[in-house]
């Protein structure tokens, strides 16, 4: 991966609008490289281009991580479940003893709770934890600054 | 937030880089109205970023982690500050819970981690951390709908 490529990286992480005659200009790098470099780069190394959003302005006041464990058996089950589930925003494969970290958006703390209950009840949860998130400090912040 | 805010939003999340002509042809909502509403949206912060999501792993960052920290309570600004500025950190978050913070790091291999966390118990008193390797990503940023909005 070379410097081009991650400058080029770096200004669409910031703003994944930016115009390439805009990074063009204050990278110095000709626009049909970062032309042809984003080419290359769509649909392999850049997996989607999003907004991010300030949730509670969208009347969504319970956020969470929460990690999981389940029997191996019910492992397939879950990861599906919430894989369609419309109030989870993000999941991770994790180790250390867990088999996800799922990112909930719930409007409040009582259906985070029927969420969970219902986790529960169809997949035998044999262990959760739950970090509910209080501030969004940074956010899709690694590589903006290559 | 109407329904046509969210139609937008909507679009947005699964493709940022969508035109707004795009937009208004698949929502038809007049691609004024989409323009305007974009930059209320912006404006007002709801849309806080249009971002890029990349692949780590492949551009050479292979260890990837979530960790649950505790801090001593004096030092919590200063280090909600020294983390801010760490390149290696993807997303900062307070919590709660019994941890003050989580956040997700991002390093090409674990000796870069373990300079890492090595350099933030030098600097900080840190009470207790709680380390989750990431094996890999299933879903990110998927979140896209409002219970509100009939569609």
């Amino acid at each position: 991966m070379n410097t081009k490529t991650l400058q080029l990286i770096g200004h669409l992480r910031v703003n994944s609008r930016e115009k390439l005659t805009s990074i063009s200009k204050k990278t110095g790098i000709p626009i049909s490289t970062l032309f042809d470099t984003l080419k290359e780069l769509q649909g392999s190394f850049i997996t989607k281009s999003t907004v991010l959003l300030d949730y509670e302005r969208l009347g969504f006041h319970t956020r969470a991580h929460v990690f999981l464990k389940v029997a191996q058996d019910n492992l397939e089950g879950l990861g599906k479940h919430l894989d369609c589930n419309k109030n989870v925003n993000s999941i991770y494969k994790i180790n250390n003893g867990w088999n996800f970290v799922v990112e909930t958006i719930h409007k409040n703390n009582r259906e985070l709770d029927t969420f969970l209950s219902r986790l529960h009840e169809e997949y035998g949860i044999e262990k959760k934890e739950i970090h509910y998130l209080i501030e969004d400090v940074k956010r899709e912040g690694f590589l903006i600054n290559p | 937030m109407n329904e046509k805010e969210w139609k937008i939003i909507s679009h947005l999340r699964k493709d940022a880089q969508c035109s707004l002509a795009s937009i208004s042809a698949n929502t038809n909502i007049p691609i004024s109205t989409v323009h305007d509403k974009t930059k209320k949206l912006q404006k007002d912060n709801t849309i806080t970023r249009y971002t890029t999501l990349v692949d780590f792993k492949r551009l050479g960052f292979h260890y990837h982690t979530k960790i649950a920290i505790q801090i001593s309570h004096h030092q919590r600004d200063d280090f909600l500050l020294y983390l801010k500025t760490r390149n290696c950190i993807n997303s900062l978050f307070e919590v709660n819970g019994g941890f003050d913070v989580m956040i997700e790091t991002l390093h090409r291999d674990i000796k870069e981690h373990l300079v890492f966390m090595e350099e933030l118990h030098e600097a900080f008193e840190i009470i207790e951390t709680k380390e989750f390797q990431i094996i890999n990503p299933v879903l990110q940023e998927s979140f896209n709908y409002h219970p509100n909005i009939h569609r």
